[in-house]
């Protein structure tokens, strides 16, 4: 709760508290590619047809340091690297 | 960049170390797993950016039966409006449908091509982002390709997956007049027996080539008692499972009341038992124990305050919780109910 973390710590008052991750298995393994297939390709009669409209590009200058900044703020988590705590301290603190 | 993305298409080669993610293989229970993808931070802070520009137009591409796109409260919207219409004299049933693999199987060739036609303004930037193979890195060292469906941490996936079933929804609209709501990739159809068939039927033949796949063994057709076996009848080629009872419905229920009263007597004993814990915490940690209070278990217990119908006495137990473990343990002295309605 310190860490602002509520939805982490509300998981020691479930008696589910997650089961974690699994070691990566062959059965895993397996499995994760069941969830991933290969690409099917377009099929009859899944495309719509009909006016595909321009969009200028003028709609997306709202796009800007100040709104990356914002998002930046709004994110949490981590990929691989610099983590979101990262990203907002390079967006937002004056050092970089 | 992120403007760059949304108005010119790009090299995809150049896109892949940003796109890449991690893949985190979660156990579901029963030797099952739950695929849980991570994305590069920088990516999720430029999707947040689009999501912003385009908010609007997705709203208006995703169309006023499929309710996660960015309307507000919408699975309580999708939770009122289904059981207002089972609860109606002509509805006789209410189909529930789960689809296997929902995200990852859409069909990634059809939804890039129809989101030119439905929603042209994020069209560019999703087309950069999934027309090639995203690399899917796994904890224990080995790679996948994800080639079919959005990303997860991706926050555009949601606009692209509502906007990917519109043609399914608007033909399954022409073709049948059960009335339906779709909260994601969880439809309901609600109306006669023979509506509801037709609209499973017409599901079934156009749901796969768009990459979605309804399971039924997983579906639910929920009836009124005295159409119990004319639904048996009209669905006897399928294994949807059929009840008179009642099932879960977007965390709220649909069906009896005695069904209704035993969830939320299931809930209640959860949360009290929650509580219960929460103050044994409270005895040396009272400021946070307080704040998970108010931000994190009454923030939850609203969602189905707002979802389930006049359960006010079925919180007793929960209410005596609270003003006997809790709020003493928090204040470190029996706590009158005039100091708690202060």
């Amino acid at each position: 709760m310190m860490t602002g973390q509520v939805n982490s710590a509300l998981q020691y008052l479930s008696d589910d508290q997650g089961r974690g991750i699994l070691p990566l298995s062959d059965d895993v393994m397996e499995q994760l590619k069941e969830k991933h297939p290969e690409p099917q390709g377009v099929q009859l009669g899944s495309t719509l047809s009909g006016p595909i409209e321009d969009v200028p590009d003028i709609r997306y200058h709202e796009i800007n340091g100040g709104m990356v900044r914002d998002a930046a703020l709004r994110s949490k988590g981590s990929g691989s690297g610099v983590d979101a705590n990262g990203f907002r301290r390079i967006l937002t603190c004056k050092s970089f | 960049m992120t403007k760059r993305l949304c108005t010119e298409y790009v090299d995809p080669r150049g896109l892949e170390a940003i796109l890449a993610n991690r893949l985190i293989p979660l156990d579901k229970g029963e030797g099952a797993v739950r695929p849980i993808g991570v994305s590069e931070v920088i990516r999720r802070i430029m999707g947040k950016c689009v999501t912003k520009v385009t908010k609007l137009d997705v709203i208006d591409a995703s169309g006023s039966l499929q309710v996660c796109a960015g309307h507000k409260s919408r699975s309580e919207a999708a939770i009122h409006a289904m059981r207002e219409l089972f609860e109606h004299d002509n509805s006789d049933a209410v189909l529930l449908i789960d689809a296997s693999n929902a995200f990852n199987s859409l069909n990634r060739a059809a939804a890039l091509h129809n989101i030119r036609v439905l929603c042209p303004s994020i069209a560019t930037n999703a087309i950069n982002t999934y027309r090639e193979p995203e690399r899917l890195f796994i904890v224990g060292g080995q790679e996948l390709r994800s080639s079919e469906g959005t990303t997860q941490g991706d926050p555009l996936a949601m606009s692209l997956y509502s906007i990917s079933l519109q043609p399914l929804i608007r033909r399954l609209q022409v073709k049948s007049a059960a009335s339906r709501c779709w909260y994601v990739d969880d439809p309901t159809g609600c109306g006669s027996l023979g509506n509801v068939k037709t609209w499973w039927d017409e599901l079934m033949v156009s749901g796969p080539p768009l990459g979605y796949f309804p399971n039924p063994q997983k579906c639910w057709l929920i009836v009124k008692p005295e159409k119990e076996r004319p639904a048996k009848e009209i669905f006897s080629e399928t294994i949807i499972n059929i009840t008179t009872e009642g099932r879960k419905h977007l965390g709220a229920t649909l069906g009896s009341r005695v069904f209704f009263e035993e969830y939320v007597d299931v809930k209640v004993e959860e949360w009290v038992a929650q509580v219960t814990r929460l103050a044994e915490f409270a005895t040396t940690q009272p400021q946070s124990s307080y704040a998970a209070f108010v931000f994190g278990l009454r923030q939850g217990w609203t969602y189905f305050l707002r979802t389930l119908p006049d359960i006010a006495p079925s919180l007793e137990p929960l209410e005596r919780a609270i003003a006997d473990l809790l709020a003493p343990a928090i204040t470190e002295h029996a706590t009158k109910q005039e100091e708690r309605d202060l």
